[in-house]
């Protein structure tokens, strides 16, 4: 399977502690495919995206990309980090100047700009620091710079966590067109369940200590049609959902002798 | 408090001190609490700040200044920003560069006289050398510091190494670049005036010549005269640099005190 990403990791060491960060995680991701990756907290996936960059060596395994070696960061794979990363000195319009390739004539970045700038809303914020942005307006600013030089690989590292239902359901709706016009590939982790199934062919339930694939669920519903109130959704929403639960810590409620740390009253 | 009451303190207050401190000044001479040999009213210094002979000794000060700052802040610029990212050089040019840093600048005297006689050029490579070391060490430890995150977004959108150079790392040292500029500009005053003092170029003499020979010939009012200026001058530098610092840095957000 030369097409498409292939990631076969062995194991990866925790950069501060003596135990494996990442285990066996081998898998293939088709061009065009969008798949999620969720889990506990501390449990890697992050690191996971790093590597897929090229940010991240340190690892036994290797990432493929349409069958040759991932070795350097290139913008081929656009990471699309957690806290966005906008330059503190550049305005909006030159952070997603930025983004665009120096081999590019700047008649085609300027409109590519001006597309961005005016699907994402951010026109009349064009020439504003960063200091002076909402959270959700800097996840727009680096949603756009994202797509001003489409990549063949986005991931995303919990891009919508901070944001209202509201302002997330735009970016993912803008995410998906995007996505689906340009057939980039994308990995997404996310904490919310409900984001990672709407979104995703591919549904990864990753495990922790070290990170491992846990579970694989598939979503055959076409993107950029669905509802997320679909029935066939939410029941994948409860099934990946209970996965994660078990995977937690136990509930003080379920502890026959636990100490009455809360009212059975409000919980109930 | 109205807007109009407001912004007129505020613009009188910075002020308040040096028009206490001079009426001070102005009494105590008055009264012959100051030995007149030694000192001289503001009233009586007033009249020879205007002399076209101080003014002209200022202004060669000036470009002494303004020339060995600028190119003592631009190769300082330079090597710090070079030998922050390059680790061979590093370790071969920094450990001497951080033996000679704390070596007092009067000590460079000799060395500049022979490189560069007894001019202009030695004037500047002593003001230079003196803002060079100070820019260097802020420039290096501003770049070694640059936030790793920007330098993988940099990495990720293939910037070549002078556009990382110029859109990351310079930007994100820029505070302390200007911090150091400053202080060089406040340093290198006391360096050209020592560099004045005891080299006379006819014509040419500069303000520390000018405050000495006045001290030398008893003429307390041009020796005064001559400090004042050297300060109103210094105090401008300082705010040029201010105004441009707050124009390339209108970007950061830092909460500026007690503004």
């Amino acid at each position: 399977m030369a097409d498409g990403l292939q990631i076969d990791i062995e194991a990866m060491v925790h950069p501060r502690k003596p135990t494996i960060l990442i285990g066996n995680v081998s898998l293939h991701v088709s061009p065009g495919a969008f798949v999620s990756f969720v889990g506990p907290s501390g449990a890697g996936k992050s690191t996971l995206l790093r590597i897929v960059a090229g940010l991240e060596k340190r690892f036994d395994g290797e990432v493929k990309w349409n069958g040759e070696r991932v070795e350097e960061p290139s913008r081929a794979i656009q990471l699309v980090f957690q806290d966005y990363r906008l330059l503190p000195w550049k305005t909006v319009e030159d952070n997603l100047q930025f983004a665009a390739s120096h081999s590019a004539p700047q008649q085609e970045i300027t409109q590519r700009i001006q597309l961005w700038l005016d699907e994402t809303r951010l026109q009349k914020l064009r020439k504003n620091w960063p200091k002076n942005l909402s959270g959700g307006e800097i996840a727009r600013v680096a949603f756009a710079r994202a797509f001003i030089d489409p990549p063949k690989v986005l991931l995303l590292d919990e891009p919508f966590s901070g944001l209202d239902i509201a302002r997330r359901n735009d970016l993912q709706e803008k995410l998906t067109a995007a996505a689906l016009a340009n057939g980039t590939t994308v990995i997404l982790v996310s904490h919310s369940v409900d984001d990672s199934v709407f979104l995703s062919d591919t549904v990864y339930v990753a495990g922790t200590e070290p990170l491992t694939i846990v579970r694989t669920y598939h979503i055959d519903l076409p993107r950029g049609h669905r509802d997320r109130f679909d029935p066939k959704l939410q029941t994948r929403v409860k099934e990946v959902t209970q996965d994660l639960l078990r995977m937690g810590p136990p509930s003080l409620l379920d502890q026959p002798k636990a100490p009455v740390l809360i009212s059975r009253s409000i919980v109930a | 408090m109205s807007i109009t009451i407001r912004s007129i303190t505020r613009a009188l207050t910075p002020w308040l001190v040096p028009v206490l401190l001079v009426g001070a000044w102005e009494i105590a001479c008055r009264l012959h609490w100051l030995p007149p040999s030694q000192s001289a009213a503001p009233s009586a210094i007033a009249s020879h700040l205007l002399s076209p002979a101080l003014l002209v000794n200022v202004i060669w000060t000036l470009i002494r200044l303004v020339a060995g700052v600028a190119i003592g802040a631009l190769v300082g610029i330079v090597s710090g920003l070079f030998l922050a990212q390059k680790r061979v050089a590093d370790r071969l040019f920094s450990p001497t560069l951080r033996f000679l840093a704390p070596i007092p600048i009067i000590v460079w005297f000799p060395f500049l006289i022979i490189l560069f006689g007894l001019g202009d050029a030695m004037r500047i490579a002593f003001v230079a050398t003196a803002a060079y070391f100070l820019v260097h060490v802020h420039c290096f430890n501003a770049v070694r510091s640059v936030n790793r995150d920007f330098l993988e977004l940099g990495q990720i959108y293939e910037k070549r190494y002078w556009s990382r150079v110029w859109h990351v790392m310079l930007p994100s040292s820029l505070a302390s670049i200007f911090t150091s500029v400053r202080i060089a500009i406040a340093i290198g005053w006391v360096v050209v005036a020592l560099a004045e003092f005891g080299l006379r170029e006819q014509g040419k003499e500069g303000i520390g010549w000018f405050i000495m020979q006045a001290r030398g010939l008893g003429q307390v009012e041009n020796e005064f005269a001559g400090i004042v200026l050297l300060g109103l001058t210094g105090a401008i530098a300082d705010g040029i640099v201010r105004t441009a610092e707050k124009h390339y840095l209108k970007w950061a957000n830092t909460a500026e005190v007690g503004a």
